[in-house]
């Protein structure tokens, strides 16, 4: 895929989060258009432009998100390894649905859950960073984002299947 | 993928965590207002488009809904000015009724108060059908006021339960009257409907404008003292035999709902 389309990609992606906050403000739970979309590169064999979307995505999402510069960005890193590791088991040409839609929720809670622990692990050596407190509510809350996520996909994918139409081929790193 | 293949992802992986520990000591606080500075413009117009189309989503809604509400309060309006115009004619009619009721009680007379089936105001026959007959004691050449007490007509015509009265415009009533305080006696009579004559009055006698005329109660059949009307103008020569004098009635002639019939006196 050319530079360029990743680079479309992921601009049209930030302006689509910034829109789905500035419209869903009054909901505390919004999806993650970034990790729906690294999962997507994944398990479409694309997964250089699932790596920079990661590294754009999760750096975008921190500088407006109050944490640390690069937690959201490492959380999405670190899906896309397990990701990578996970999806050569189910290899095909194109991802089915109800893969995105497994993979998709694995990969939520994977990010959720890494994100929380950087966010505790870093609480013990910056006083200034966040600590997250695990109870029923942020577990429901959770699931709702899950929930928002999974509403999301298939949207997405029409999205970048058109987006992409020409250069949809499997990549190499 | 291969081991060298790996290396660059592990490699920005690296980074990014140092960039996390950087940030932690706050060393990127000036590199994060940059970028927040640089890309600001960008979130703040989409977001001001996104809540444009929002309001106005909102706005169309609300605009529908008071559509429905005004379209709701027109009806209610309409309903409501529907009944203030039936209390009104109530009202009215409440007024006059106890208009009629007081003068009741004050006339020396009996009378039936009677309200009015349908009436040819035109001026054509001058008729008035009231809802009084014979069985409420009311007769043929019985006076009919309104509810001030003054003369309206005379009744022509009795049926059981209803009776006719034609108007004092009426070319065929005739009533003996006079000028109280003078010696003028004469003739009231309709004339084609639209105003009233005094008619046979003594040459000898001046009568100035705006006198009133009441009923003289010469020929027996009404009583004497009810107010026809007032003088207007001279209608006669000094060569004529009698004056003809023109009278204003005081009744108002196109504008009554109840009236008094005078049984008995």
């Amino acid at each position: 895929m050319k530079r360029l389309s990743i680079f479309a990609v992921n601009i049209v992606l930030a302006l689509c989060q910034i829109a789905l906050v500035a419209a869903f403000s009054s909901w505390s739970i919004l999806p993650n258009l970034f990790l729906i979309v690294v999962v997507w590169f994944v398990l479409n064999h694309q997964a250089k432009e699932g790596f920079i979307t990661a590294i754009f995505g999760g750096l975008f999402m921190d500088l407006y998100s109050g944490h640390l510069l690069g937690i959201g960005a490492l959380g999405l890193i670190a899906l896309w390894f397990v990701l990578m590791f996970t999806s050569s088991e189910f290899f095909s040409r194109e991802a089915s649905l109800p893969l995105l839609i497994s993979f998709l929720v694995f990969g939520s809670i994977f990010f959720q859950v890494m994100t929380i622990f950087q966010i505790n692990v870093l609480h013990f050596f910056f006083n200034d960073a966040q600590s997250v407190e695990i109870n029923a509510t942020l577990i429901f809350r959770q699931a709702l984002a899950i929930l928002a996520n999974l509403l999301m996909l298939y949207p997405l994918s029409t999205l970048l299947r058109k987006m992409l139409k020409n250069g949809h081929e499997p990549q190499p790193f | 993928m291969g081991k060298k293949q790996w290396m660059k992802p592990f490699f920005a992986m690296v980074v990014i965590f140092l960039l996390v520990l950087t940030d932690g000591f706050g060393l990127l606080d000036l590199f994060k207002g940059g970028l927040l500075a640089a890309t600001q413009p960008v979130v703040r117009f989409v977001s001001a488009v996104v809540l444009d189309t929002k309001n106005l989503f909102g706005t169309v809604a609300t605009v529908r809904q008071k559509i429905v509400e005004r379209n709701e309060l027109e009806k209610k309006v309409k309903t409501l000015e529907a009944g203030i115009a039936l209390l009104k004619v109530e009202q009215e009619e409440n007024v006059r009724l106890k208009s009629l009721l007081s003068l009741k009680q004050r006339l020396p007379y009996s009378t039936r108060t009677a309200a009015v089936v349908s009436a040819d105001l035109s001026g054509g026959s001058g008729s008035v059908i009231v809802d009084k007959g014979l069985n409420d004691g009311v007769g043929n050449g019985d006076a009919v006021i309104d509810e001030h007490g003054n003369l309206l007509g005379v009744i022509r015509e009795t049926y059981v339960s209803s009776s006719k009265f034609s108007l004092l415009t009426d070319g065929s009533v005739k009533i003996d009257a006079h000028v109280p305080g003078k010696p003028a006696l004469g003739v009231v009579t309709g004339s084609h409907g639209v105003g009233l004559k005094f008619d046979f009055i003594s040459q000898e006698t001046t009568l100035d404008q705006g006198e009133t005329v009441v009923t003289s109660g010469l020929s027996g059949r009404l009583p004497e003292g009810i107010l026809i009307g007032s003088i207007d103008k001279q209608q006669s020569k000094g060569s004529d035999l009698f004056q003809k004098i023109s009278i204003v009635p005081a009744a108002n002639l196109k504008d009554f709902q109840y009236v008094l019939v005078i049984t008995s006196f």
